[in-house]
């Protein structure tokens, strides 16, 4: 993923990279044989307990209807499937509209035309790193941070810029905030990594140095720690 | 049904339990709905790879076979390598011994995944910890433990912080920070090929 960064007047394309990946995983048998994740169908959910349960005439409806386990069906391997979406009938529509449905604390909702998301750390403004610098411990009692990203160089030139703010960040024990703006407001905007992605409105820049290289670190917010 | 962690600090023993808060519980949930010309919500449901059958959401599950299409009942994790995933016992099974901690530089190492605050009838035994948790945060240290809901291979963590009279909980996975370096030409090579292509004739420029 690349990001478009911004710090004192100078830009620069850079990339940003998870901190960590999952180690891979895969299962095998006690005799040391492979294994294969296998995908199969498990049963129709219009059937399952708690559903039928609400029917106050279960008896007389299975007594009449006469169902039995689809043996053709259940268990059956399956591989790819294709998400469609159906009117009341089941019958396949194309044509919707599609709305965000936000249900608050209080019970109460609140909804509107889906909005789609869109990616906004490759526009044509940059990312800004700004000059508002904030103390760690300030940080860490304010915000939770669920993504952590590191932002790296992609030549010798990148480097030495991003060496600099690592070590400027690093001598001052501090996090500088970071914001990405709306291109046409010019307002301060949520920082959204990719379209349709979660938006994270509070992002910080930590930087560490060691010897001849550095460690630039991009937290990112969507969360404040506020205990109800 | 609440379940109750088995704290111990340094010669106190008592339980506790996490009440959860997230994003959600602050801000609301979001979610979608598709809807037609007159109001009514629709479904999403999927299609089978032939086309042969409509399928509703969770009607399928997944789960290891082995070549025959067994199914295989005691399965081992392994990595790539080959080698057995160390399982995490769930941390309800003993009693936690809060001891270790590490530095708030480390804290940034996290990527959190979970929050709750500490909740406990010992009124007293939690104040303690309180207390101590108040005192290693003024030394830049906070008490952790293993976070494990059930027995699991995924490595997690649970974070006590004070805040306001009471102990936030995050939970969330360690990453090792990595630093980064310049990529660093070696010269001599550069100088070694210069010299070879002096040897070699140059491009006339009355080519055609």
């Amino acid at each position: 993923m690349k990001i478009h960064l911004a710090f004192e007047n100078i830009d620069a394309d850079l990339w940003l990279s998870p901190v960590s990946r999952k180690k891979r995983r895969t299962y095998q048998t006690k005799t040391g044989e492979k294994t294969n994740y296998k995908r199969y169908l498990k049963y129709n959910m219009e059937k399952r307990p708690e559903l039928l349960l609400k029917d106050p005439k279960l008896f007389k409806n299975i007594r009449d209807s006469d169902p039995d386990v689809d043996i053709e069906l259940t268990g059956r391997f399956i591989k790819k499937t294709r998400r469609i979406t159906v009117n009341e009938d089941f019958v396949p529509v194309y044509n919707y509209m599609m709305y965000d449905i936000l249900s608050l604390p209080d019970g109460t909702k609140k909804e509107r035309l889906h909005k789609h998301t869109k990616g906004n750390i490759m526009d044509k403004i940059p990312v800004r790193i700004s000059q508002e610098l904030y103390d760690p411990i300030e940080i860490m009692l304010s915000y939770i941070f669920r993504r952590n990203l590191y932002i790296t160089h992609n030549n010798g030139l990148t480097f030495k810029f991003l060496y600099d703010l690592a070590k400027k960040l690093s001598d001052l024990h501090k996090f500088a905030r970071v914001d990405t703006y709306d291109p046409k407001t010019k307002k301060r905007a949520p920082l959204t990594l990719y379209d349709g992605g979660r938006k994270f409105p509070r992002a910080f820049l930590e930087g560490r140095v060691k010897g001849k290289s550095y460690c630039l670190i991009l937290h990112l917010s969507d969360q404040e720690l506020k205990i109800p | 049904m609440v379940r109750y962690l088995n704290l111990k600090l340094e010669d106190f023993e008592f339980k506790a339990n996490f009440v959860s808060f997230s994003r959600d519980s602050a801000y609301g949930r979001q979610s979608y709905e598709k809807r037609g010309e007159d109001g009514k919500p629709y479904r999403t449901m999927f299609l089978i790879e032939d086309g042969s059958l409509f399928i509703f959401p969770n009607s399928t599950s997944s789960d290891y076979f082995d070549e025959k299409g067994r199914y295989i009942e005691k399965k081992i994790p392994v990595d790539e390598e080959g080698k057995e995933f160390t399982v995490i016992p769930s941390m309800y099974k003993s009693t936690i011994d809060l001891k270790n901690t590490i530095s708030i530089q480390e804290y940034f190492n996290y990527s959190i995944e979970r929050t709750y605050f500490l909740n406990s009838e010992s009124s007293d035994e939690l104040m303690l910890l309180s207390l101590e948790c108040q005192l290693l945060f003024e030394n830049n240290q906070l008490l952790k433990f293993p976070y494990a809901y059930y027995d699991t291979l995924d490595r997690r963590e649970a974070i006590l912080i004070p805040k306001e009279d009471k102990i936030v909980v995050v939970v969330g996975r360690y990453a090792k920070p990595e630093f980064f370096k310049v990529t660093e030409i070696d010269y001599t090579e550069e100088e070694e090929q210069e010299q070879e292509q002096e040897d070699v004739d140059e491009i006339e420029f009355e080519v055609w």
